[in-house]
């Protein structure tokens, strides 16, 4: 022992591996305790002549490794035949040999791994720092170098006479091995660093789990979007493939399609032929029953919009009107199914607008079975018995003057749904100024808003639309005619 | 020990055949060989050229591997009934090249052959290095990679788990644990290394990198006593695991129901191949290294001629087992296998299977020729035969086996796509970057081991 607290130790050369072992029986036999050989490989007969106890290493990997089979046995019972049970061909889903190769690489895995780590642990390794190291003649050790180096902590330590022992027991050369003054640590700030370091570093661990262990009404996040977005035709899409640009396909003149063949064909289009049937198919019996699953429909799919009495004020209608008031949508409100115009429409022509949609109304054709549209119908005209308006007849209609009769035809058309008498735009223009006043048109030219324009813009909208408009927002109305036009023009020259 | 009174016409190794470090070296002296390489200022010239167009390649492997997986498995020529193209022939390829190491490693060292200590860390690396090559593979082959986890038994939200009694998912373990233990058994081997080399270190940077991996090796004799015991546990664990890993590999294809694929002599036949592809390897790396970088009395004449032997004996050994599978499918009585087989030398892949046959059964046969084991121009050219063979190998079993389906109607004819043919370029770039990069920054022979076995190592305590 000695006094001086920074002293480490003595160290010690030998000339070859023969002399340090020779070296190494004498320090084992004089009793020391702290003491090792350091040598560039390891030199066989070293360990007898040092007396190094045999490591206890190969049971620690003895246990590891049978914990690992008990694991490899454990993990793929427990998830393949009690936890996730499922059946391959009706075979056991526990069965031994099949089991043997993963239990037999995790085995491995694990006394590998202990192995390894277990000899770098009892080896106190890593240690990146060693007083030895401060001796530069000590860089031999890894190079041709056979050193032995005994503590100054060793009970049997003293420095004059444990060094002249060393010179005796055939030590080339002996070196008094002294620790550093300074700490030998890592500096403060580079621990601190390294602390921050790692702790940044399970940010990104935490937020991974953070994902995983909540719920989100998001859609999951898709790195690579073929799942999302596939390349495919559909049915509106736009292509350069065909001629028409359109990748939907009209069907082959002259062909039916599976599910097409009808053998009432009006039942399923309203129509005979080119026009719509006025009543209800005559193979249907308009009773309590047929009217009941006709309200039940028609309070599903119709009223939401046209309300339940169809008003038009249904609460979709309400809460779009809110919005639109307040500037953040523009809203048609639906038509009211009581006014003169629905009242007088054909059943045919009803059906058709349910099965195939309308303007901004879309179609339940492929939502409502045929039978329980024409039970909507029957319905309809139940609650146009109640609510319904009724015209004025044909002489009340002479006595009335043409801006009368125009005004009239105004309201029963429904084209206040989109166009206003008071100068604001709603979805169209306004009527206010219209007769006479210049036209500008999408191609550029400019028409005056007369009788003829008007004419064709109810029978032909898309003939020539107006700049600034939706092109097919305005819809033709085949079934005005043309005295009603001319009334309607009176009443719109007016408007001023 | 080599004597200036030894007359120059008599052979060196002839006169000292047990020596297995030549020339006149000594302890240190093997020390500077083998980090003068790494310390010299710049690699040999001809480093560059290799090492650029390895990079290149990997560049390659990386564009392929982003196109893949942002169009899907399409572009590859795989598709029925060869849904496993070139991507599995590649992975058996790489895998099988990735067996010397261990072998070299765990095998011979347990059997106490020294003369493996020159040439161990080389093929070890090169088994670390095949491997990753491998293991992308299938990886990639999956399509969607991004879901590759669900291979391993991670606990997730979907209350998954794998099927354990698929071979697929062995493999799955067999080639991470073989990996995992190749790369602690290499690295373990390099630690005292490190401190050699860092023992000797003019600069900072090599300071601190090769301290800090050298994990403060002191060359400790307490330290020797259990690193040598690890040693040895890992050796004895590896031994075994290398021949699973193969058998594993084979059970890909054994445990399927189909003619040509569905034989018991597959393991064997498959972890002889891989010994035999994995020696070829080490040949064609280590006959240009040890020139290149000046190793040649470590990786000496007699390591060639003993690796040329291994060769041979493996080389008749896969041999056999082909002649074998020919008389199992007669003998069987199957006609499905016995088509499958005829199908095999003379179907439409005829000259794959006759490239296999020469390269692997044929032209190892001249390594009977003591001559023909010294010349090393030609042992190189031999192993490359034996690369190229054992690639053909295993493209016969996978897509011979996969072409004729059972409904002659869906019988395919396999052609690759040229991301297939740039991808196996592409991750010969991935393992020759490696493998420069290794040759350049980390002690090509291990130092330690090599000292072990020359006779100064030896304390001649006899006379007690």
């Amino acid at each position: 022992m000695t006094n001086d607290k920074n002293f480490y130790g003595l160290l010690a050369e030998f000339e070859d591996p023969t002399a340090l072992c020779k070296g190494a029986e004498r320090v084992r036999d004089a009793g020391y305790k702290n003491w090792d050989c350091h040598t560039p490989f390891p030199v066989h007969g070293l360990d007898d002549c040092m007396g190094v106890k045999f490591t206890r290493l190969p049971w620690i990997v003895l246990t590891m490794g049978l914990i690992g089979l008990a694991t490899g046995v454990w993990l793929q019972w427990w998830t393949n035949s009690v936890d996730y049970a499922y059946d391959i061909s009706g075979k056991p889903v526990w069965s031994l040999p099949a089991n043997v190769p993963v239990i037999f690489e995790v085995t491995v895995l694990f006394s590998a791994f202990t192995a390894f780590f277990a000899m770098w642990g009892i080896n106190g390794l890593p240690r990146w720092y060693h007083p030895l190291f401060r001796k530069n003649s000590f860089a031999k050790a890894t190079d041709d170098g056979f050193f032995l180096a005994i503590e100054a902590k060793d009970p049997n330590f003293a420095l004059g006479r444990t060094g002249d022992f060393l010179n005796t027991i055939g030590a080339k050369q002996v070196e008094e091995v002294r620790e550093a003054d300074e700490p030998t640590g890592l500096p403060g700030n580079v621990k601190a660093k390294l602390w921050i370091t790692a702790g940044v570093m399970l940010i990104p661990i935490g937020m991974v789990y953070q994902t995983w262990d909540s719920t989100t009404t998001q859609p999951r996040v898709h790195i690579v979007k073929d799942m999302d977005k596939q390349d495919r035709f559909r049915a509106q899409g736009e292509t350069s493939f065909f001629e028409d640009g359109r990748m939907s396909r009209s069907q082959i003149t002259g062909t039916v399609a599976e599910g097409q063949f009808y053998e009432d064909e009006s039942f399923v289009t309203g129509k005979d032929g080119d026009s719509h049937i006025a009543a209800l198919p005559a193979s249907l019996t308009v009773d309590e029953e047929f009217l009941a699953e006709g309200k039940k429909n028609f309070e599903i799919f119709c009223g939401l919009c046209h309300g339940n009495t169809g008003a038009g004020d249904g609460p979709i209608h309400e809460r779009a009107a809110m919005l639109a008031a307040q500037g953040e949508a523009k809203w048609v409100q639906p038509t009211d199914l009581n006014g003169v115009r629905i009242v007088g429409m054909e059943d045919g022509k009803i059906f058709d607008t349910i099965t195939n949609g309308l303007n901004t109304m879309p179609a339940y054709g492929g939502q409502i079975p045929a039978q329980k549209r024409w039970a909507i119908i029957a319905y309809m005209r139940a609650l146009q018995a109640e609510y319904g308006e009724e015209g004025p007849s044909a002489d009340e209609l002479a006595a009335m003057t043409p801006v009368e009769r125009g005004e009239l035809v105004l309201n029963q058309q429904g084209c206040m749904a989109c166009h206003t008498t008071n100068g604001s735009p709603l979805v169209g223009p306004t009527f206010q100024g219209y007769a006479g006043s210049d036209i500008k048109l999408t191609t550029g030219e400019t028409v005056k808003g007369d009788l003829a324009y008007l004419t064709e813009s109810l029978r032909e909208p898309l003939a020539k639309t107006r700049e600034g408009a939706i092109p097919g927002a305005m819809v033709p109305f085949p079934n005005i005619t043309d005295e009603q036009i001319a009334d309607l023009f009176e009443y719109l020259s007016t408007l001023k | 020990m080599a004597s200036s009174a030894i007359p120059a016409s008599i052979d060196h190794e002839d006169l000292f055949p047990a020596a297995l470090v030549q020339g006149d070296n000594d302890l240190h002296s093997v020390t500077e060989t083998v980090c003068g390489v790494l310390e010299a200022p710049k690699p040999p010239k001809a480093w560059y050229p290799i090492f650029g167009i390895a990079v290149a390649l990997l560049g390659v492997l990386g564009a392929m591997i982003v196109y893949l997986v942002m169009t899907g498995v399409g572009v590859w020529g795989n598709n029925q009934p060869v849904a496993w193209g070139w991507p599995i022939v590649n992975f058996v390829f790489w895998v099988g090249i990735g067996h010397a190491g261990t072998l070299i490693s765990a095998v011979l060292f347990l059997f106490r052959q020294d003369w493996r200590t020159g040439i161990n860390r080389f093929a070890e690396a090169m088994t670390i290095f095949a491997v990753v090559c491998a293991g992308m593979f299938p990886a990639i082959h999956v399509g969607r990679i991004w879901v590759i986890w669900w291979v391993f038994p991670v606990p997730n939200q979907m209350s998954m788990w794998p099927n354990f009694r698929s071979p697929l998912l062995w493999d799955v373990f067999a080639v991470s644990t073989y990996f995992s233990v190749s790369l602690l058994f290499w690295y373990m081997g390099l630690v005292p290394d490190l401190a050699t080399v860092r023992d000797r270190a003019k600069t900072k940077a090599r300071r601190f990198w090769y301290g800090l991996f050298s994990l403060g090796w002191t060359g400790s004799n307490r330290h020797w006593h259990r690193y040598e015991r690890a040693y040895l546990i890992l050796a004895a664990l590896a031994t075994p695991l290398v021949l699973s890993v193969h058998s594993v590999v084979s059970f890909d294809f054994a445990t399927s129901q189909l003619p040509g694929w569905h034989t018991t002599i597959l393991p064997p036949y498959f972890v002889a191949g891989a010994i035999f592809s994995g020696f070829a390897m080490v040949l064609t790396l280590s006959i240009p290294a040890r020139k290149m970088f000046g190793l040649e009395d470590l990786i000496t004449a007699r390591h060639i001629d003993n690796m040329c032997k291994v060769i041979m004996a493996t080389g008749m050994m896969v041999g056999y087992a082909y002649s074998m599978e020919f008389f199992m499918a007669w003998y069987s009585g199957n006609s499905y296998e016995g088509f499958a087989f005829v199908n095999r030398a003379f179907g439409p892949y005829w000259w794959g299977y006759w490239i296999m046959v020469s390269c692997n059964v044929l032209s190892p046969q001249i390594f009977w020729f003591k001559k023909a084991r010294k010349n090393l121009l030609l042992v190189f050219i031999i192993s490359l035969f034996v690369n190229l063979g054992m690639w053909f190998e295993r493209f016969v079993i996978v897509v011979t086996s996969l072409n004729r389906d059972f409904l002659p109607s869906s019988w395919h004819y396999f052609s690759p796509t040229w991301v297939d043919v740039l991808t196996l370029l592409g991750s010969f770039g991935l393992f020759f970057t490696l493998f420069m990069l290794f040759c350049r920054y980390l002690p090509q022979v291990a130092i330690s081991e090599v000292k072990n076995v020359m006779p100064q190592a030896h304390p001649h305590l006899d006379d007690h």
